[in-house]
């Protein structure tokens, strides 16, 4: 072999280990999964070849309509709230001179909870008998002492969705903070020079230059959107009657309650399908709008 | 040098064939292994079942190595044994449970066994046909317990209230307890949402009656005919009278629930007889009773009944003429189980021979409750809990939908009419447990 060619393989052969174990541990799964969701399976015995039927009854499953809009929901609040709210406060961290460390730390400490921990946490806060409403009818708040915030169907979702939340904006806000410290300081000393407000420094300055940071946020947003499970399994598992049910607390119910672990897995194909299409869709139109490179 | 080189390898090939020849006798000597799954429990759970299983199993069989492992959630149990693996002897939540086991062939067939120990004798016929799925036997029925109405004695004093008998007398109650500020009926689901299940059963069994559930299962009547669709109205008005829960069920806990009793929050609760031994332990200074549901006139008082858990014998077991004898010795070794009973609260096996006066002496609370399951088994009041009698797709269908009757986001009609789709399809399948 001339030293040409070794120098090409040399690489390959640095990568191969690496390859090999997420083969074995993430591709094979993967196929796997591919591969059950065409089965009638309970999870334990032989599995039985069923084609499409999984996929078809997924079709007219009304939990799974259900569970899709509830990931449509926390996707757009998600894609929002958090990101809003991670972006002005970084915006105005970066601008303290003392005690930055303080309040980075400060609003990144709930992310280092575990969702265990913060999910009974927040149940407990929530309890109508016992919780924050103990507070709200001290205060002769009547109305909203009377709140069941996570016992109302109507409004359990955006319970739930605000405290993971609550434990996920502190993330953001220093990823946002990261960026904005790396932006060139010449930039804005120019800006300044051409007499750009603050205002103007944030659209022409900032924005622009954390806008890899941004697309980042964006795309791992939109597809944990959709994988997200810990905190509605914790503080509600799906209840009541379905309306904080999405797809991974109904993947987890199909194969481990109902034992549909066949059902399970067409469903988690559908999850990743729809995950990858988001995920290429968003590339797609972060590029066209300029926020990451051709 | 020859000479001693000579006796160095003579020394050397006997040492060899002495460790060989200890190594066969260990290899020999080594005991077999036994192991017995169990629920997750604290410390104090377990230096009980320490006390009276783990330490009379390893004086019975002190040949066996026996482990009783704790499996932290009941999916890490199941996902061993579809691994090929597992316990060899498994403790399930009962027979709706166990037949999900044996669909996948993952238990054995206990016939030989049965026919062995002469277990069939041994056990109360409900509690034993319970047991069998598509005419086999895969399980052995671990407790006996049913369903009863707790009533908090100090808050119905108090207040100069009389534990109601039938339906109406307490129907007339609820009202005025509610309007002293008072829970009438405890309940929450927020951390187990099939404790529904409780309720459901209770409601059929009680106010629709053994019968009709009795005929639905068995294909000669529906479920969704007018007594179990009554029934199931009874209940969902009672839960939006907020008389059942305080229309907050969905957000108070199992614990809350029973602290809500303890504390005299709440004047009454339906609850299993395994309540009894918590509500002992935890809330010893409460004064409380139990008494089966307030009968319906026409029907009668009925005690819903089911067997808590069941022990099964993992088909990837290599010992599993060992685990029956094991399970044998469990059901056999009476004294033992008085004495758990007696001193622990564990919950009484469904065996023929179990005799009530072996209980002497224990709380008198406790044995009131099991003197009215054998009562209420000697006259015949049996009702149907879903987790023994009910088809496993159905109960999990209805665990998970009982919360959409209360908050309207299901009709009773639908929902009675999908249940019975569960019914017919078991049916086809031969799938439907015993009833007695």
């Amino acid at each position: 072999m001339n030293s040409a060619k070794k120098r090409h393989i040399v690489p390959y052969l640095f990568i191969l280990p690496a390859f090999i174990i997420h083969a074995c541990i993430v591709t094979v799964p993967s196929l796997s999964t591919l591969v059950m969701s065409l089965y009638d399976w309970n999870g334990m015995g032989n599995a039985k070849f069923i084609g499409l039927d999984n996929f078809r009854e997924i079709l007219h499953d009304p939990i799974i309509k259900l569970a899709l809009m509830h990931n449509i929901e926390w996707l757009l609040i998600f894609i929002t709230i958090p990101l809003i709210l991670g972006f002005v406060v970084a915006i105005l961290v970066s601008q303290l001179k003392r005690f930055q460390m303080f309040f980075r730390t400060a609003y990144f400490i709930p992310y280092v909870i575990s969702a265990a921990v913060a999910g009974k946490i927040w149940t407990a806060l929530m309890n109508p008998y016992y919780g924050v409403n103990q507070v709200f009818a001290n205060l002769g708040w009547e109305k909203l002492s009377k709140v069941l915030w996570l016992g109302n169907p109507k409004i359990a979702l955006y319970a739930v969705a605000f405290v993971d939340n609550w434990h996920w904006w502190g993330f953001i806000m220093v990823l946002f903070l990261g960026a904005l410290q790396q932006v060139d300081p010449t930039l804005y000393e120019a800006a300044r020079v051409d007499g750009a407000n603050r205002f103007q420094e944030l659209i022409h300055v900032s924005i622009p230059g954390i806008r890899p940071t941004i697309a980042f946020v964006l795309i791992m947003t939109v597809m944990w959107s959709f994988l997200t499970f810990d905190y509605v399994f914790v503080m509600t598992n799906g209840g009541p009657a379905n309306s904080t049910e999405i797809m991974s607390t109904y993947i987890y119910k199909n194969a481990f309650v109902k034992y549909r672990a066949g059902y399970s897995n067409a469903i988690c194909v559908i999850q990743s399908g729809i995950c990858i299409f988001l995920y290429f869709f968003q590339k797609y139109v972060s590029k066209k709008g300029g926020m990451e490179d051709e | 040098m020859r000479n001693t080189k000579r006796f160095l390898a003579a020394s050397m090939m006997g040492t060899l064939a002495l460790t060989m020849a200890l190594g066969s006798q260990t290899m020999a000597e080594e005991k077999q292994k036994l192991v017995i799954s169990c629920y997750l429990a604290d410390d104090a759970q377990v230096a009980v079942r320490e006390k009276y299983i783990d330490e009379p199993l390893q004086a019975a069989f002190p040949d066996v190595d026996i482990e009783i492992k704790m499996y932290t959630d009941r999916q890490s149990l199941q996902i061993e044994v579809a691994g090929g693996g597992g316990p060899d002897i498994l403790d399930l939540d009962g027979p709706t449970d166990v037949a999900e086991f044996a669909k996948a062939d993952r238990v054995l067939d206990l016939g030989g066994y049965a026919e062995q120990y002469g277990w069939a004798d041994m056990f109360y016929d409900w509690a034993y046909n319970s047991c069998f799925y598509n005419d086999k036997l895969y399980s052995l029925p671990t407790s006996f317990e049913g369903m009863v109405m707790y009533y908090n004695m100090d808050v119905m004093e108090e207040n100069g209230w009389e534990v109601p008998t039938t339906k109406e007398e307490l129907e007339a109650l609820m009202p005025q307890i509610q309007e002293k500020g008072i829970i009438p009926i405890s309940f929450g689901n927020s951390n187990y949402q099939g404790a529904v299940d409780w309720l459901y059963s209770t409601f059929t069994s009680c106010y629709a009656g053994p019968e009709a559930i009795k005929a639905a299962m068995e294909g000669t009547g529906k479920y969704t005919d007018d007594a179990i669709k009554g029934s199931f109205e009874t209940m969902v008005n009672w839960w939006k009278e907020g008389w059942l829960g305080d229309n907050a069920s969905q957000t108070i806990t199992n614990e809350d629930m029973l602290a809500f009793f303890a504390e005299g929050r709440a004047a009454m609760m339906i609850d299993g007889t395994w309540a009894a031994n918590q509500l002992l332990a935890t809330y010893p200074d409460c004064n409380w009773d139990s008494e089966m549901m307030p009968k319906d006139e026409t029907i009668g008082e009925i005690l819903p009944f089911a067997t808590g858990g069941g022990y099964a014998i993992n088909a990837n077991s290599k010992n599993p003429d060992l685990a029956a004898e094991v399970m044998n010795y469990l059901f056999t070794s009476l004294d033992r189980h008085y004495q758990s009973i007696n001193e622990a609260g564990y919950q009484p096996y469904p065996l023929k021979e179990f005799d009530l006066g072996e209980l002497a002496g224990m709380d008198e609370k406790l044995l009131d409750q099991y003197n009215l399951l054998m009562d209420a088994q000697t006259n015949n009041q049996i009702g149907y809990c879903s987790w023994t009698f009910y088809p496993s797709e159905m109960r999990v269908y209805m665990n998970e939908n009982t919360d959409s009757l209360f908050l309207d986001a299901l009709s009773i009609d639908d929902y009675l009419s999908t249940a019975q789709t569960y019914i017919d399809e078991a049916i086809a399948n031969n799938a439907v447990p015993v009833l007695p």
